[in-house]
């Protein structure tokens, strides 16, 4: 087994839409709940304890943020805890309604967090590459020309800084110094995109027939994963469709259709989420075994 | 066979008077390593931009091109993309994607070839350029030199017989170069592939050439194997400056071929030795006066200075010592990536060190590695205005040869022109410290000369230059006082003679040459020294 980081881009994406399209869903509890924590410990074990830095300064904030917006903004519930000056309700409801929101929204950034990890740009050219040439050339470029205008931009704040002409002004003037840097850089780019495009007709760009070369091969590993997340995708569509993940919240709290039966839905939303805490784990253990043979050797 | 026969009567490009291109005739055998070497302005890159259809330069063309034997404009597209590299000389502006092995397989995907074959053709292209540990980076992690290396991969991973080569080295560092024309060389010896290249400063990749081509004001001026370059014709000067010294030492006593490399030269003085036909002096160079007993002068003094860029990443300059003289021409030199440029940066007050003492006595001004970073305005004239008024600028323009260039864009000039613009646009600072990061690189030879003056008279005036460079002969020729940077560190100062003679590496052909019998570390000093019998 290889770790998620390493599979497939095409099956990446497909694992990552079925993951994002529930926890956008499903407004359940327990699948909430299942998406927080699963998304956290994914993220944990792609980019370790310091995402945890990440959990306390933007998802915990957000959570509290929208449920006392959405407490004291909506005045529906049937619960009432107090009346506002105005003759408003404050209800329990809308704070429920706001606390799952926060929640799934923590979990959603989160998704994205690790998403963004291990879908490189080499993946995206490599999944555009392959159905829009076209787009996936301009994409390139335009993740070659960001990071490098950024480069450039520093590099003549420091050169120009070198001979006195920048930063010793005040910060208007080097505000206003900066702009016009920054305006240059962007022409430049234009400039050096006529000497780009020689370089790419001159390679053959334009020609018919041309091919995609990728660094990525679907392995059996990636057969597995995307079985078992297409299976399990499936089986908790048919809950959700179902009805096993219904929810009121207005006027009053109720988890409809939460039973035995609805404990297999959540199982199986558990293990889609752990799929890739499940490949990631396995070859820790792996590696394990294998110091643990080398050291005996 | 042929690969090329060349025959342009007239080339003008549109909207000009002007004729770039004027009676050229030559052809290029297969598997020929030919140079085209000229002052800058001199029509190369058109001649060169000539030889591949997607790539010409439009405008009134009168003559005839032919490709192995067919019209070049009836070689179709395809076949001329698989059989005809082109590499120019920016290495940032050619490439199309942010990996390097996207980069190097986009020509192969563009031909149609199965990814299993592209696969094979990059790594084995990879594994001949000794780049493959590159293969998985991103090219803005790249250094100038590693850049151009993965532009060339990109062309040889489509196996090309034909490679046209736009002055690749011009925006590279001397040891970049080298090595840049080392692979070459390889693909032209190992694969035969033909090999057209452009420069300005072909001193380096002379030893590698089957013959040079010279170029005047888009004629053709000359034309000799590199061997015999010293007996043709030279009205501009320009062959004499970039002839290697081995020439130069030996053309007063040779007839015939003259030795291109240290090894050649060595034999030849060896032969002449021993036959009798010279004599060489064996007594040293007076050296410079001992001023232990005076009082010094510092510009710059750094004690136990260290500096890293990032908190948590590691020091580039560790507990240095350096104390540079005032008046005096300094120099630092040393391996790639070693910090010299970082501790250039901490001299001209750009970062402050993290523990140490710097003391910088007098106003700085820094030319850096880049020297289009200190350009942003429109054109350079408009460049050069913000620090100096209209008299300075054209002074100063008069000085560095850029008269001509004033009203240009920056983005649009040669490598060379925009070196001494940003050279002029340093001294227009006023400073009393000059530091100058890699000066003479992409600089026409003829106009390296007239530097070294410029930085003679600079000093000569009590003002101090703190320099760093890989151009042995521009320091042998400047500096006063050389140090070497490694393990983020200086070694001790030297006299610039004392550490050309006791270095093996960073070192003049010069010096090599003569070392065994005295310590000359020019062309020049070397002729001193050698007496025809």
């Amino acid at each position: 087994m290889k770790r998620f980081s390493d599979t497939y881009p095409p099956v990446a994406i497909i694992y990552y839409v079925f993951v994002l399209v529930f926890s956008l869903s499903a407004k359940h509890p327990v699948y909430l709940a299942i998406s927080a924590v699963c998304s956290l410990a994914c993220d944990i074990s792609y980019k370790g304890i310091d995402v945890l830095k990440t959990f306390v300064k933007i998802c915990l904030p957000a959570v509290v943020v929208i449920t006392l917006l959405n407490g004291f903004t909506s005045h529906w519930g049937e619960t009432v805890l107090f009346k506002m000056k105005g003759g408003n309700n404050i209800c329990l409801e809308p704070f429920i309604y706001g606390f799952v929101t926060g929640i799934d929204v923590s979990a959603v950034i989160l998704i994205f967090d690790s998403f963004n990890f291990i879908f490189t740009s080499d993946k995206l050219i490599f999944v555009l590459g392959s159905k829009a040439k076209n787009t996936g050339a301009a994409v390139t470029m335009a993740l070659r020309e960001i990071p490098l205008i950024g480069r450039r931009f520093r590099e003549t704040r420091e050169a120009l800084a070198g001979i006195g002409e920048y930063g010793s002004d005040g910060r208007k003037k080097n505000f206003m110094l900066s702009a016009s840097i920054l305006a240059s850089m962007i022409s430049r780019t234009v400039e050096e995109s006529v000497i780009r495009s020689d370089s790419m007709i001159s390679r053959g760009w334009g020609l018919k027939k041309s091919s995609r070369y990728g660094k990525f091969i679907f392995s059996f590993s990636d057969r597995i994963i995307l079985c078992f997340s297409v299976v399990l995708a499936l089986i908790t569509a048919a809950g959700l469709l179902s009805g096993y993940g219904e929810v009121i919240y207005n006027p009053y709290f109720e988890m409809r259709k939460t039973d035995a039966v609805s404990l297999i839905f959540f199982i199986c939303y558990f293990l889609l989420l752990t799929v890739p805490l499940i490949f990631n784990l396995s070859e820790v253990v792996k590696y394990k075994k294998f110091d643990k043979i080398s050291n005996c050797q | 066979m042929e690969k090329y026969n060349i025959s342009i009567d007239s080339f003008k490009y549109a909207l000009s008077e002007k004729e770039a291109l004027n009676n050229i005739s030559l052809s290029v055998k297969e598997g020929e390593f030919v140079i085209i070497a000229g002052l800058s302005g001199s029509s190369k890159t058109t001649l060169i931009r000539m030889l591949k259809t997607s790539i010409s330069p439009k405008g009134e063309f009168s003559g005839k091109i032919e490709f192995e034997g067919r019209n070049l404009n009836t070689v179709p597209f395809r076949e001329q993309t698989e059989k005809i590299g082109y590499v120019n000389q920016f290495p940032d502006a050619q490439s199309v994607s942010d990996s390097v092995w996207h980069e190097i397989s986009f020509g192969c995907e563009n031909l149609g070839f199965p990814p299993q074959k592209i696969r094979m053709m990059c790594g084995e292209t990879c594994a001949q350029l000794g780049i493959s540990d590159l293969w998985n980076r991103k090219t803005d992690t790249l250094s100038g030199g590693e850049k151009q290396l993965v532009n060339l991969a990109a062309v040889i991973a489509m196996a090309p017989n034909t490679l046209l080569l736009d002055e690749p080295c011009s925006n590279l560092d001397p040891s970049s170069s080298e090595k840049f024309y080392d692979a070459v060389d390889k693909l032209n010896k190992e694969q035969g592939i033909t090999v057209i290249l452009s420069e300005h400063n072909p001193e380096y990749p002379l030893r590698f050439a089957d013959r040079i081509i010279f170029l005047d004001s888009g004629k053709i001026s000359g034309e000799a194997k590199p061997q015999n370059i010293m007996s043709t014709e030279d009205k501009t000067g320009f062959i004499k400056a970039v002839a290697p010294d081995s020439m130069k030492i030996l053309n007063p006593f040779l007839s015939g071929e003259l030795p291109l490399t240290v090894r050649d030269a060595e034999n030849d003085i060896e032969k002449l030795l021993s036959e009798n036909k010279i004599s060489v002096s064996k007594s040293c160079f007076p050296k410079p006066e001992n001023d232990s007993g005076q009082k010094k002068e510092y510009a710059i003094k750094l004690k136990d200075v260290s500096f890293r860029y990032e908190k948590k990443g590691c020091n580039i300059i560790e507990n240095t010592t350096l104390s540079v003289k005032k008046g005096k021409i300094t120099a630092l030199v040393g391996a790639n990536g070693s910090g010299k440029s970082t501790l250039l940066k901490l001299c001209a007050k750009v970062y402050k060190p993290q523990s140490g003492k710097l003391t910088v006595n007098g106003k700085t001004a820094l030319l850096p590695q880049e020297p289009l970073s200190l350009f942003f305005k429109q054109t350079i004239e408009d460049n050069l205005k913000i620090s100096a008024d209209e008299k300075e600028v054209y002074e100063i323009s008069e000085k560095f040869g850029i008269k001509n260039i004033l009203s240009s864009n920056p983005f649009d000039v040669s490598g060379g022109e925009i070196q001494r613009a940003a050279a002029a646009k340093t001294f227009l600072a006023k400073p009393d410290i000059l530091i100058l990061d890699e000066p003479t690189k992409g600089m026409d030879k003829l106009f390296v000369s007239d530097f070294e003056k410029i930085l003679r008279d600079f000093t000569d005036s009590g003002r101090t230059v703190l320099l760093v460079t890989h151009d042995m002969k521009f320091l042998s020729e400047t500096a006063d006082e050389i140090c070497f940077f490694f393990d983020k560190n200086v070694s001790g100062l030297l006299g610039a003679r004392e550490f050309l003679y006791e270095s093996r590496f960073f070192t003049t052909d010069a010096c090599k040459i003569m070392r065994k019998y005295n310590d000359a570390v020019t062309a020049d000093e070397a002729l001193k020294k050698i007496t025809k019998i």
